[in-house]
Order: C-alpha cells, then sequence, then structure tokens
C-alpha cells in the first residue's frame, strides 16, 4: 500500500519517500550542505564604504558574480566630479571602462568574449607594478589595457555609479566575496552575506553600507561541499563557470 | 493616480512615488530617481523610493501618490534623461504630464495583462 506523502513528511524526520540528495529537499541543506545569505540585487541597491580607498601601486580585485552585462562594479561616486580612468570599473555595451581600461575619455576597451549568463564567475582586475591592466573571468584575460595606468584608483562604493546620469543601470544579480590586494597583501574582504544592511570587511574593517535595500533582498542558498552549484530558497540551482572554482 | 496594483506587491518587489520631504520609513534610502511633472499646469518633482511606508518630518504616516513594480519603474527610468558613456546628452522621453504618464503605465499593464491572462501582478 503506497501512502500519501504529505502523510508523512513530518520536519525532522527522513521519509523513504523523499530522495536526501535532492538539493531542493530541505533536509539536504540542513544537514548536508552548508548555507549562506545572498543579496539579489535587483538594480536599486548599492554599497557605500565607510571609508575610501586610494590605490596607488599593484593590485587585485577579485569577486564572484554574475555577469552583469551592463553595470558599475566599483566606483568613487561621491567625487562630484569624475575621472574616467581613477573613479570606476563599469562594463557597458561590450567594453570594459576605467581603472586603466579607457583608451580615450569616451573609449572603453572591447571584451574578449561575453561571459555566459546565470552562471557565478570569478573576475579579477589585476594590475601590475608597471601599471599594465587586466581583467580575467575564470582564469581567462576578457580584456587588458593597451597602455601603463599609473595613476590612483578610488573606490568608495560597489556597484554604485559616479554619476546617476549615466545610462549605464545598477548591478543586479548575485556577487560575493569581493576582496582587494596591494601589493600582493590582502587589504580587504567583504563576504557579503551578513543578512543584514551592513556588509562587513573582515580583512580590513573597512565596513559598508547596503544603501535602498529592504530585507526581502537576502535569500539564503545551501551548497552542499562537493558540489558546484548553489541551491536558492525555490529549489534553483545557480551553478559555477568552468574555471571559476 | 491609478498606479495602485503595485501596492499588493511586497516591499521589496515595488517603489513608490512621493513628493520632496517624505522620507522612507526604511533607514539608510535614498531616491532611486527625481523627476520633474506637470500637473494643471504647475511643475513640481516627485522622487521614487522602494518600498510603501513613508512619513513626514512631523513623524506622520504619508501615503504614496503612486506604487509602481520594479519592471515598471525600469521601463520609467530608461525614459530620463541621461548622459551615454560617450558623453552624449540623452534627452528626456518620459512625458511630462502627470496623467499621460499614468496613461502610460495603464497601457503598460492592459499589455502585460493581455500577455499574461489572469496574472495582473507582475513579480520582478
Amino acid at each position: 500500500m503506497i501512502k500519501a506523502q504529505s502523510g508523512i513528511c513530518k520536519s525532522g524526520i527522513l521519509s523513504p519517500w523523499r530522495n536526501p540528495l535532492d538539493p531542493g529537499d530541505r533536509f539536504y541543506r540542513r544537514v548536508s550542505a552548508i548555507t549562506r545569505a545572498i543579496m539579489n540585487f535587483n538594480g536599486t541597491q548599492y554599497i557605500e564604504l565607510d571609508n575610501k580607498i586610494t590605490i596607488t601601486g599593484e593590485c587585485e580585485i577579485e569577486w564572484y558574480s554574475q555577469w552583469p552585462e551592463s553595470a558599475y562594479i566599483f566606483a568613487n561616486a561621491g567625487v562630484g566630479t569624475v575621472n574616467v580612468d581613477s573613479d570606476r570599473l563599469a562594463f557597458f555595451d561590450g567594453e570594459v571602462y576605467g581603472a586603466g581600461f579607457n583608451q580615450s575619455s569616451s573609449t572603453g576597451t572591447p571584451l574578449s568574449f561575453t561571459p555566459s549568463a546565470e552562471e557565478l564567475h570569478r573576475f579579477k582586475y589585476t594590475r601590475s607594478a608597471d601599471g599594465f591592466v587586466k581583467l580575467l573571468c575564470d582564469g581567462v584575460v576578457l580584456a587588458s589595457g593597451s597602455a601603463a595606468y599609473t595613476g590612483p584608483i578610488y573606490i568608495d562604493s560597489f556597484l554604485s555609479k559616479w554619476s546617476a546620469k549615466t545610462s549605464v543601470p545598477n548591478f543586479a544579480g548575485v556577487i560575493f566575496d569581493v576582496s582587494i590586494k596591494q601589493g600582493g597583501v590582502l587589504t580587504n574582504f567583504w563576504a557579503i552575506d551578513d543578512n543584514s544592511g551592513t556588509i562587513y570587511d573582515s580583512v580590513g574593517g573597512n565596513n559598508g553600507t547596503l544603501i535602498n535595500h529592504i530585507s526581502g533582498d537576502w535569500e539564503e542558498i545551501s551548497k552542499k561541499v562537493s558540489d558546484d552549484f548553489w541551491v536558492d530558497e525555490d529549489g534553483e540551482r545557480i551553478y559555477y563557470a568552468e574555471g571559476a572554482l | 493616480m491609478s498606479l495602485i496594483n503595485a501596492a499588493d506587491l511586497p516591499d521589496h518587489q515595488m517603489v513608490s512615488v512621493v513628493i520632496p520631504g517624505i522620507h522612507s520609513n526604511y533607514t539608510n534610502h535614498s531616491p532611486l530617481s527625481v523627476l520633474e511633472v506637470t500637473q494643471s499646469g504647475q511643475t513640481f518633482t516627485v522622487h521614487i523610493y522602494r518600498g510603501k511606508l513613508f512619513h513626514d518630518d512631523e513623524g506622520e504616516s504619508f501615503t504614496p501618490l503612486g506604487y509602481l513594480t520594479l519592471q515598471e519603474y525600469f521601463t520609467l527610468r530608461s525614459m530620463l534623461a541621461y548622459t551615454d558613456e560617450n558623453g552624449n546628452e540623452i534627452p528626456r522621453t518620459l512625458p511630462m504630464e502627470w496623467s499621460e504618464i499614468d496613461a502610460m503605465i495603464e497601457a503598460m499593464r492592459a499589455e502585460s495583462a493581455q500577455e499574461q491572462p489572469g496574472n495582473d501582478q507582475e513579480v520582478v
């Protein structure tokens, strides 16, 4: 005799009618998986840092995110006036702008390929000691600057814009584990899994405030250590792109 | 003003239209957009915020002028004046007249309802 599933699914009991390896199953999440909160940025929120960061030499800025197509990753939004190189790193219309990628005041550097949508990618911006910049996606060069850029890079916010009048939209999607290394030393790390209005820098103490966020923007995702995907609250899988891990 | 369908959505899926001097009940919220509109020959400014809970300077609650889904807001925002990445000034295409904006949103909702019969709440 087959019993109805709804009659036996009691909390805390592993029912023989449930598949414990189903990532959508609550048992999987509670017992077998690690869980973290993520922000689902929807094009209205951004992060303001407590203190502006000034980068003058060799650096690496790394983050995991979905491909935003068009968005600012970081900016010096509070500056009032703008410098095309020092005050932003932005994607727009198949090009990357700022942080040494501008070929002129209005021309960025074309991307060598378009990262896949939906998947999680590992992006890394690097500037060498002699001032050459490079952007990698999952270990593959996405763009490289055509000339040495030795000027400063200012960061006072993530996912904001240097002007409300730019046509680049706010970032939409998932982003986490943002880190900055200067001179080979890790100086800042924001996990962005704080589940509150504050984003904590566990290395440099330069915390950020989430502007325009509402608690419903946070979502819990779960992942088995051996898996290359997370499972969101709806049971949907969020995969890492090849080379991201 | 009939921009009210979005009021039934959770706060994180909608935005509200308010007047200057009105503040969000959420901390660290600033206007997503600020725009000029006209009504009965008068020009005034409206602010667009996330959520639907607001108060004035005296702490009294304030009912927004209207509500938009996020998708409706993004459409509206794309019609405001902006500067593209090549420095070109792109003029505003959103109507100035409040009633015309209202009619535009109503038309978008009617079109959306036609595409998805039985579902008049667009969830972003």
